[in-house]
């Protein structure tokens, strides 16, 4: 209907969310059926200000576990004990280090991954989790800070390439504060030309052919008249507006040419098959055909189901061996193709969740203590980073916050994590603020690094 | 007006949350299935024992008199004997690969039905993969032999024995439910209710909820089914508190019945008893919204006629032999401090008199 | 009995003349430890708690002589001094007046919903009385385009986008023709919620009134969550878990009590049409916290004590009987409970709340000015300050005396200064609450549709295929930010909306056919310049057509490129 499906039990109440569950309400991307209208939400490749420098070849996926996984069922299992829950924790290829039995695929390629086990963070509510997880910061309103995926795509982005350079694969339109969040500003002070294309699942992208009746060189042609009398209104009124709008145009033509990557279809039969049914899977699986084919960053998700306040052990039996298979397939997948090196996948949501059940069986959220997963590009394999005390309940080793993951993450992708932004009208942001330190322990080369 | 009055007659609790609970035939002890084991409780002098445990979360137990033991299931997959004399394990079965969601005794406590069922992704929209293991099995309980492996598709939450032990009912989470003869191991009937809510559909392509508990009527004839109905806001668990009741046994199973209009708040319903008068059935779960969390109603006319706000949720209701009282188990949630390195105690019990009111 | 209790509150009128650096900087620096991970959550609720919860300005705020001149006049002055006032302030130089050309088309686009043709245009520019401006805002607000416009917006406001056959519903069950009556006699905003809010129509022409319930299909949350941003401009939906965490004058018992109001309505079908019943008994519930604590749901809302109703006893059944009822006002409308829980809100919670004139004046100004006083414009509750307090203040207790009249208030901000003003921002003018310069606002999908239609078919129909394709596809009503996505350019680019109006040119009317029927191609660009931009072609502009219409022989199919790249143009697509 018309109304936002408004979620209750971890509402957030910030006014972005507010703001945007608005915005849907009045555009009618909230009513069912119209939502393949809002399935595209972004832009596309990034704009040729060449700066041949700047690539270095590296890419960057991101399983995006909207809705915070448990990290006591994947990550920093406590088997028996009070917190631990009801599965138990099975050896892995790392000696002396165990994860949940919900995951023998990862527990056999261990060698390959970091896993950190002190992530401590702040904000305990999905919209306020999502902003800080995905940006690396705390807002600092009127300035939005852009998204990871948008200052990758910035970074490292292929300047030619008519593939989109930051796609966001989400095949569900829900998703409650992620939904919400989805309908934000992502690129933030870089523009909207760092934006993602969004699409996945039903998501097709709408109005991808040109009129019949119009040749080529007409579509070229008045297009190019288009440009040339908004460019002039942008510059003379000096309009934000103008500005996003020609830029969006801009995008245009490239996507039009490269529809056939976002056709799930075409995708091998066998790693269809070899990657799971579900929708997540087959949308990771997409995402390594998209990195291989030319994009930056593609951030997975799959709305927002790991938020099991009610029956988390229920919710989790089927979630964590889905994330677990798809994990190993996109791992050794990467490996055999000799893209490890250069791809760093990261597997994480917003925070964690509690040690303690909640009436309904449910864990709620927890940002104190809670676990991530990375692999490939710059991180160091095999790594166990930062530890838990024997119920869970704080770090006692090793703490990370999100400055510092950022900080580790721009440093593994060989992005400078304090470099300022130079954007006019902005204050002084660095790219992750407070000097945050990088963790020298899950990083191949550690030279240059901050101490 | 049909009317009952229930009160509390005692009220205690247990270390860990309750996931299914037994009275004994005599009414005076109770025999909990707990997250960190099996207790055995006097309802007079509120004291508990533990008896035994599962290496995960015990998910049912009941007694068996005739052997002065005690049997249970857990999320290990074992089902497992315990002297209750000597509070020794008489015998270990791994019966599954997976939990055993539920389990129950049959009426001359000859057999045992456990279901198990991990829900994994089988297709693009979350559609369940077909089981690995056979998700409802049969097993003798004097001699452990497992008489009947029968399919369903996972999970399977509920199970029941027909009262007269002919046939035994297993309901998913997809609001499916499969009857067999339980000599033959015939399917017997089948059908698949689409009212009860599939957790997460909305926010999400993943799932669960379906059918939580079933039982037959006295008669035999009609099953019992309770969960939750659809929900607007999944994360809220705000369906209306549902139960049908179903005939199963015609050529063209129909629902009878169900929660009526108007007698219903929002919460998952997670048990059902039927009362030894054959003329009322208790249902209990959550209270979401509404003013009940677990309620009585007459069996004929469906018309509900005693509520209770427990302040805790209830995974499990038993009436007493002779019909006078009604024990709830359940739990509250986990206290988040410690206490001298243990949490307090979170499991449930209170007893109700029944009286007609 | 039950007397609003809103009256003056200290922690009010301390709040509202607080600085307003103070109101928006302080929370946010905040550090203090809470349950609430989120900085901002933690520190406005520590900050709202401290000042009494106060958001509701109270209608005890005595205003300025001259602030209580409900003629236009005065109040256009207010406004003027009110900004200019916070101008000097900030150090801040406004804009320059914007051409009158821009002018001509923002009332058009702001007021009737559409631009001007070429000779509305003209004509004004021609005209040489003083008092132009005002005769033309005459001129637009009694036009039946307005009425047409307003419709469309506070359609979408109310009811929010549809899909097709939503519209459709909303057509046949005279939801719409209701509206058009209520913009067209201008009835008093305060009536207007009445209506809405009891659906009872008394007459067939306002049956329409009883759709902003019965579309919500008995939805009661859906139904009060409706109501609070749409009449007390605050949104509640936070509240129905917890008291909101980042308001703290928001209550869940707020968000359950004002449920309550609405829970005993059912749909039902009469002789009538729709109409919205209501029960005598019933819709007592609890609601449970996050701790799993319940409380019962009072009839409560918004700074008004909760209206006293027994409540039966546990297991009581309330016995349903006739003698609680009395006889509907027309045949064949439901019966109207004694106790009517919707008439005790219009009459007791609604009736001269002061949130009611606030967030109409706030919306009308967004509307306006492209940004509220408030924003956003419907959460004007602790965590969101007005730029201009007492301006805000001034206009609401103004619409209040002048009987919540929409048309004067319109009137009046759009003669006023700050409406005036260039879009091209200065350079040193960063805050767009400043109103220093018109804020930039893309067409709705509505104003688009027409606007397209009249500039290239010289007609529209308010109901066109157009409409629809693109209200589904580019809607746009009160953005908060101006982000054009690439599937809006794929739309306008690819899909047959505008292509299709383009293309499809046989009418002699049509711009294709009067175009190729011109001498020269500078007579083809004055007439496309003044069409879609209502101004003349500067040079570079000039020459770039004329070289693509070429020197060859001239084809419909060049004409009609240039055509789309004006219609598709950023300075035809934006309000500015």
């Amino acid at each position: 209907m018309k109304r936002p499906h408004n979620h209750s039990g971890d509402r957030t109440c910030n006014s972005p969310e507010h703001t945007i569950h608005r915005r849907m309400f009045l555009d009618g991307s909230m009513a069912a059926g119209a939502a393949s209208v809002a399935s595209f939400n972004g832009l596309f490749s990034i704009p040729a200000i060449a700066d041949e420098t700047r690539r270095n070849g590296k890419k960057c996926i991101l399983l995006w576990l909207c809705g915070a996984p448990s990290q006591f069922e994947t990550w920093d299992p406590k088997p028996n004990t009070p917190t631990g829950g009801p599965f138990g924790a099975i050896d892995t290829q790392t000696p002396g280090v165990q994860i949940s039995s919900l995951m023998p695929k990862s527990s056999s390629i261990m060698d390959r991954l970091a896993i950190v086990r002190s992530m401590k963070t702040r904000p305990s509510e999905h919209f306020q989790g999502i902003d800080v997880l995905t940006r690396g910061d705390q807002p600092r309103p009127p300035f939005v800070r852009p998204i990871l995926g948008s200052v990758v795509a910035e970074q490292l982005g292929q300047l030619d390439s008519p593939v989109p350079q930051f796609v966001l694969l989400d095949p569900c339109p829900e998703g409650n504060e992620f939904k919400g969040f989805k309908a934000g500003n992502w690129a933030g002070w870089l523009g909207a030309e760092y934006g993602p294309v969004r699409a996945g699942g039903e998501y097709s992208i709408p109005d991808l052919l040109r009129p019949e009746t119009l040749s080529e060189t007409d579509h070229s042609d008045r297009e190019a008249l288009r440009r040339f009398l908004s460019r002039k209104f942008e510059n003379d009124q000096r309009s934000k507006a103008a500005a996003s709008y020609n830029a969006a145009f801009e995008r245009v033509k490239g996507l039009m040419s490269c529809a056939p990557l976002f056709d799930l279809n075409k995708l091998p039969e066998q790693d269809r098959q070899r990657y799971g049914g579900g929708a997540f899977s087959q949308h990771v699986l997409q995402a390594r055909h998209l990195i291989e084919n030319g994009s930056t960053f593609v951030m997975v998700a799959n709305g927002m189901p790991w938020d099991n306040h009610v029956f988390q052990h229920e919710m989790h039996q089927m979630l964590v061996p889905e994330f677990d298979n798809v994990l190993f397939q996109l791992v050794t997948d990467l490996e055999d193709r000799g893209m490890l090196e250069d791809t760093l996948v990261i597997a994480m949501g917003e925070f964690g969740r509690t040690p303690w059940l909640n009436e309904a069986r449910g864990r709620d959220h927890y940002p104190n203590a809670w676990s991530l997963a990375m692999a490939g590009a710059g991180v160091k394999p095999g790594v166990v980073y930062g530890a838990t005390d024997k119920y869970g309940v704080e770090v006692v080793d090793g703490q990370v916050d999100n400055h510092r993951l950022f900080a580790t993450i721009f440093s593994a992708l060989g992005i400078d994590p304090h470099e300022e932004y130079d954007l006019p009208g902005l204050p002084t942001f660095q790219r992750v603020e407070e000097d945050a330190a990088p963790i020298a322990e899950l990083l191949i080369k550690t030279d240059g690094l901050k101490a | 007006m049909i009317s009952t009055s229930l009160s509390l007659t005692a009220d205690f609790k247990l270390p860990t949350g309750i996931l299914g609970a037994s009275v004994s035939d005599d009414g005076t002890s109770l025999v909990a299935a707990c997250m960190d084991g099996i207790y055995q409780a006097d309802l007079q002098s509120q004291s508990s024992e533990k008896i035994g445990q599962h290496s995960s979360y015990v998910s049912s137990a009941a007694f068996l008199p005739e052997r002065d033991a005690v049997i249970s299931a857990g999320y290990d997959g074992v089902i497992q004997w315990i002297d209750l004399p000597t509070k020794q394990q008489i015998r270990k079965l791994q019966l599954h690969d997976f939990w055993s969601w539920d389990m129950a005794v049959s009426p001359d406590r000859s057999l045992i039905a456990s279901v198990t069922g991990q829900y994994l992704a089988g297709d693009y929209k979350y559609e369940p993969l077909a089981e690995r293991e056979p998700s409802v099995k049969i097993v003798a309980t004097v001699t452990g032999e497992v008489l009947h492996s029968l399919p369903h598709v996972p999970s399977v939450q509920a199970v029941a024995f027909s009262p007269d032990g002919k046939f035994v009912a297993a309901g998913n989470l997809m609001g499916e439910v499969r009857v067999w003869n339980v000599h033959s191991g015939k399917l017997a009937a089948s059908f698949t209710t689409s009212d009860f809510t599939s957790w997460g559909i909305i926010k999400s392509h993943s799932y669960l909820g379906g059918i939580f508990a079933l039982k037959f009527t006295p008669d035999g004839k009609e099953l019992l089914l309770a969960g939750m109905g659809p929900m607007q806001d999944p994360m809220a668990g705000n369906g209306r508190q549902l139960w049908q009741k179903w005939s199963w046994n015609d050529s063209e199973p129909c629902k009878l019945d169900e929660t009526h209009k108007g007698e219903s708040g929002e919460g998952l319903m997670e048990t059902v008893a039927v009362h030894p008068d054959g003329r009322q059935f208790v249902m209990g779960g959550r209270l979401r919204g509404g003013d009940w969390n677990a309620a009585m109603f007459d069996l004929a006319s469906g018309v509900r006629t005693a509520t209770l706000k427990t302040g805790f949720r209830v995974t499990e209701a038993n009436f007493t032999a002779d019909g006078q009282q009604l024990i709830l188990v359940g739990a509250q949630g986990q206290p988040k401090k410690m206490v001298d390195g243990a949490f307090p105690n979170f499991g449930r019990v209170e007893v109700y008199d029944v009286a007609a009111g | 009995m039950c007397t609003p209790s809103f009256l003056s509150r200290q922690g009010d009128l301390l709040r509202s003349f607080l600085p307003r650096t103070s109101m928006v900087e302080g929370p946010h620096r905040r550090d203090s430890a809470n349950d609430c991970g989120d900085s901002v959550c933690r520190a406005v609720c520590f900050f709202c708690t401290s000042f009494l919860f106060g958001i509701f300005v109270t209608a005890a705020l005595p205003l300025q002589a001259e602030e209580s001149d409900t003629n236009v006049n005065a109040i256009v002055t207010v406004i003027d001094k009110r900004i200019r006032d916070e101008w000097q302030t900030s150090g801040i130089t406004p804009a320059e007046k914007c051409t009158d050309t821009v002018f001509v088309r923002r009332l058009y686009l702001d007021l009737a919903g559409r631009v001007p043709t070429v000779s509305e245009l003209q004509t004004w520019l021609a005209d040489e009385t003083s008092d132009k401006p005002e005769n033309l805002v005459d001129l637009l607000l009694n036009s039946e385009d307005h009425v047409q416009h307003f419709a469309d917006t506070f359609d979408t406001l109310l009811m929010g986008r549809g899909q097709s056959s939503d519209y459709d519903q909303r057509r046949k069950h005279q939801w719409r023709a209701w509206l058009e009556r209520v913009f067209r006699e201008n009835r008093p905003w305060n009536k207007v919620i009445e209506d809405l809010l009891l659906a009872r129509p008394e007459s067939d022409s306002d049956q329409g009134a009883v759709w902003f319930l019965y579309e919500r299909t008995n939805n009661h949350q859906e139904i009060a969550e409706a109501i609070a941003p749409a009449f007390f401009g605050v949104r509640i939906e936070c509240a129905q878990c917890h008291d909101h965490m980042g308001a703290a004058e928001i209550k869940q018992s707020h968000y359950w009590g004002l449920v309550a109001f609405f829970s005993r309505g059912t749909n039902t079908n009469t002789k009538n049409g729709p109409r919205v019943g209501e029960s005598a008994i019933g819709g007592f519930s609890d609601f449970a916290n996050l701790e799993g604590s319940s409380t019962p749901n009072l009839l409560t809302f918004f700074d008004v004590e909760t209206i006293d109703e027994p409540r039966p006893d546990k297991d009581e059944k309330q016995d349903d009987s006739e003698e609680l009822y009395s006889l509907a006002s027309r045949d064949g409308d439901p019966r109207v409970p004694k106790f009517s829980r919707r008439q005790q809100f219009a009459d007791t919670v609604t009736a001269n709340h002061p949130l009611i004139a606030r967030a109409a004046v706030n919306r009308i100004w967004a509307m306006l000015m492209g940004r509220g006083i408030v924003h956003p414009f419907d959460e004007m509750d602790s965590m969101h300050d007005p730029s201009h307090p007492e301006l805000l203040h001034s206009l609401a207790e103004n619409f209040r005396m002048s009987n919540y009249d929409m048309r004067k208030l319109v009137r009046s901000i759009a003669l006023s200064r700050p409406y005036r003003l260039s879009s091209r921002a200065p350079e040193q003018a960063t805050d767009p609450a400043s109103f220093a310069w018109y804020l930039e606002r893309p067409l709705t999908a509505e104003q688009l549709a027409r606007s397209i239609q009249l500039t290239i078919r010289g007609k529209f129909q308010n109901d066109s295929l157009l409409v629809d394709r693109i209200r589904q596809r580019i809607p746009d009503v009160l953005p908060d930010e101006n982000i054009t996505t690439v599937k809006d350019a794929m739309f306008l680019t690819n899909s047959e909306a505008l292509n299709g109006i383009i293309s499809n040119n046989d009418d002699p009317a049509h711009l294709v056919t009067r175009l190729a029927g011109l001498a020269s191609h500078g007579d083809r660009v004055d007439l496309l310049f003044l069409t879609f931009y209502g101004r003349q072609a500067a040079d570079d502009e000039r020459s770039k057509i004329i070289d693509y219409l070429g020197r060859d022989k001239l084809t419909r199919q060049r004409i009609e490129q240039v055509i789309w790249s004006m219609a598709a143009s950023a300075e035809f697509r934006f309000n500015h």
